[in-house]
């Protein structure tokens, strides 16, 4: 690997990503390699310890932040937190993310989803609590990182309830079933949102994965899903928080997405649907938000580090031209199983082809 | 012969509607009208998932073929209790065995590309989610399939293709492998060794296609 001069770091993260926002002089452009479930590999720790013990989850976060210097740290062990909190059996493997019991789904038939919902109690939900206290004690540890909270949106719920192919016919089928239940989902997901604000959230991400070209129509999604995300939206804006829209399907509707959510960052892991090239993309979308990835979760499981930073390079030429800003990272979450190395190749990617960053332009 | 003109488009406008009950009424429908169930599954159903597979991302989405699928298979079910095995296979391309790797609960893309195979008049045996590599292989041996279709939504297990392919080539099958699903790159296809990769569903259909029409490498059909 080439020897070339790294940025002098003298900001912190927190500042380094409020200033690119404002589109300010940063020292270098930000970094995120989005490494969630991969952190527990630092202290060697299974996956189960890892997600289910909040202290040793925020030791492996630390101590990973501290060892690769990104900007972010999240407090998301798994996409399956909020599930546990409606009754959902967790499987945790030893090398992978947790996962709802495919083989016992909490929702068997239409009829299950109100009494499921109305089920839920703060009490019981164990992992979301946990989610909380893990970001409280990043606002006192790590007070200088921006530190990350989700919620995995009302039909993400869902499809960690019910079968997701029995969901689908549910939508067609039921749909008065599933908007009954989606507005009782959405109070729910508001109240942990505004809990983790207030625990120190500076950045909520929701997967909005439904507004694909591969799964639904715009016309499907506007009449299903936007009108419960959009009210999540604009109740972490109203908190005070970032708004980011995660979505690694094909062919996002990048349009809808900012008409109904106005997210402050998209992060995406294929052009929108109406794009055909990443330059088209940012002609169209970069003034609009900010971007975040783009990197391949392939690329950062089996390449090497000399490969990902020639790819950060690239997308650094490519997206650091953005006139809203891009946030140079992982376009999903880092493999849990990857080895680490390729994340210290990104963040010293941003430290060396993206010093003294600033923005070309605005956003809107 | 309006007659029967009437009930295959029933049957074809019962999947395009994603309508169950209507396909197995269409079904029984032929049945007693007496027209042949070969006709009324090429002519009927399969002209109806056709419409909706070949116009998948456009107008019809994953909602809408999962649906025309269930009515497909609702209306088949009923027209093949009146079909003998050699009818059956006399209507298909090809027999594909399709699944999700062991590890991997991700069923949804495989679900796409099963529907889209059966467009295609590829029979498709699905072996669902969580699938050792054995049995893939078990499966394709038992169905003498034409192609092994491997899913997986996670980068851990991608090694889990590699094998599949080892396993298929030790046991001397020669189905044509494909992989495939989000991550899933052709790069990394290629690196463990399979026949083909479509970036999505109906690119998967087309590649298929085209490895049923190549004749096999001369070493594979020496033997």
């Amino acid at each position: 690997m080439e020897k070339l001069k790294e940025a002098e770091e003298y900001m912190t993260p927190k500042e380094r990503i409020v200033k690119m926002i404002l589109g300010q002089q940063l020292d270098r452009i930000p970094v995120l390699p989005f490494v969630t479930a991969a952190a527990a590999q630092i202290l060697r720790a299974n996956y189960r310890e890892y997600s289910t013990n909040p202290e040793l989850f925020i030791k492996c976060q630390t101590e990973a932040q501290r060892l690769f210097g990104y900007d972010a740290v999240t407090a998301i062990p798994d996409m399956a937190v909020e599930a546990q909190g409606f009754g959902a059996k967790i499987i945790f493997p030893d090398y992978n993310a947790g996962y709802p019991d495919p083989y016992h789904w909490t929702v068997q038939s239409p009829d299950d989803y109100k009494r499921v919902i109305e089920s839920f109690t703060w009490a019981n939900a164990t992992r979301m609590n946990n989610q909380i206290h893990i970001l409280e004690t990043f606002k006192e540890t790590l007070p200088d990182l921006m530190a990350g909270g989700n919620t995995i949106g009302p039909m993400g719920l869902l499809s960690r309830l019910r079968n997701p192919n029995d969901l689908l016919r549910d939508v067609v089928h039921h749909p008065d079933k599933i908007h009954e239940v989606l507005e009782l989902v959405t109070e729910i997901e508001m109240e942990f949102v505004e809990k983790q604000i207030e625990a120190g959230a500076g950045t909520i991400m929701v997967p909005v994965v439904l507004a694909e070209r591969e799964l639904m129509s715009r016309e499907m999604w506007e009449a299903l899903d936007a009108p419960y995300q959009k009210r999540i939206a604009d109740f972490v804006r109203k908190k005070g928080a970032n708004y980011c829209v995660h979505t690694c399907g094909r062919g996002p509707y990048f349009d809808t997405l900012i008409k109904w959510l106005h997210p402050t960052l998209i992060q995406n892991a294929h052009l929108p649907d109406d794009c055909e090239s990443e330059q088209e993309m940012i002609d169209k979308y970069g003034k609009k938000v900010v971007l975040l990835g783009y990197l391949q979760v392939s690329q950062l499981a089996w390449w090497s580090p000399s490969q990902i930073m020639e790819e950060c390079k690239r997308e650094l030429e490519v997206f650091g031209k953005s006139p809203g800003g891009y946030f140079l990272g992982a376009c999903c979450e880092y493999p849990p199983y990857a080895p680490l190395y390729n994340a210290m190749a990104v963040v010293k990617a941003a430290r060396i082809y993206g010093a003294n960053y600033k923005r070309v332009g605005g956003r809107n | 012969m309006l007659m029967k003109d009437s009930i295959l488009n029933k049957l074809k406008e019962s999947v395009i509607s994603q309508d169950s009950n209507a396909a197995i009424e269409a079904a029984e429908e032929a049945l007693e009208a007496g027209i042949d169930p070969i006709e009324a599954i090429q002519n009927g159903l399969y002209i109806g998932l056709k419409e909706v597979c070949d116009n998948y991302e456009t107008t019809y989405f994953v909602c809408e073929l999962v649906c025309a699928s269930d009515a497909f298979y609702d209306g088949l079910k009923i027209l093949k209790t009146r079909m003998g095995a050699e009818s059956i296979s006399e209507m298909k391309k090809g027999v594909a065995v399709i699944g999700v790797v062991q590890g991997d609960i991700h069923d949804l893309g495989k679900n796409i590309v099963k529907y889209l195979f059966e467009a295609a008049g590829i029979e498709t045996i699905d072996l669902g989610f969580n699938v050792q590599a054995e049995t893939f292989v078990e499966e394709a041996a038992k169905a003498n399939a034409d192609l092994i279709l491997i899913s997986t939504m996670l980068t851990s297990l991608y090694p889990e293709i590699g094998k599949i392919v080892s396993l298929a080539k030790e046991r001397g099958l020669t189905a044509r492998i494909m992989a495939g699903g989000g991550p899933v790159t052709e790069e990394i296809a290629i690196q463990y060794g399979v026949d083909g990769w479509g970036l999505t569903a109906p690119l998967a259909v087309e590649k298929a296609l085209q490895l049923l029409k190549k004749p096999l490498p001369i070493e594979e059909t020496m033997d």
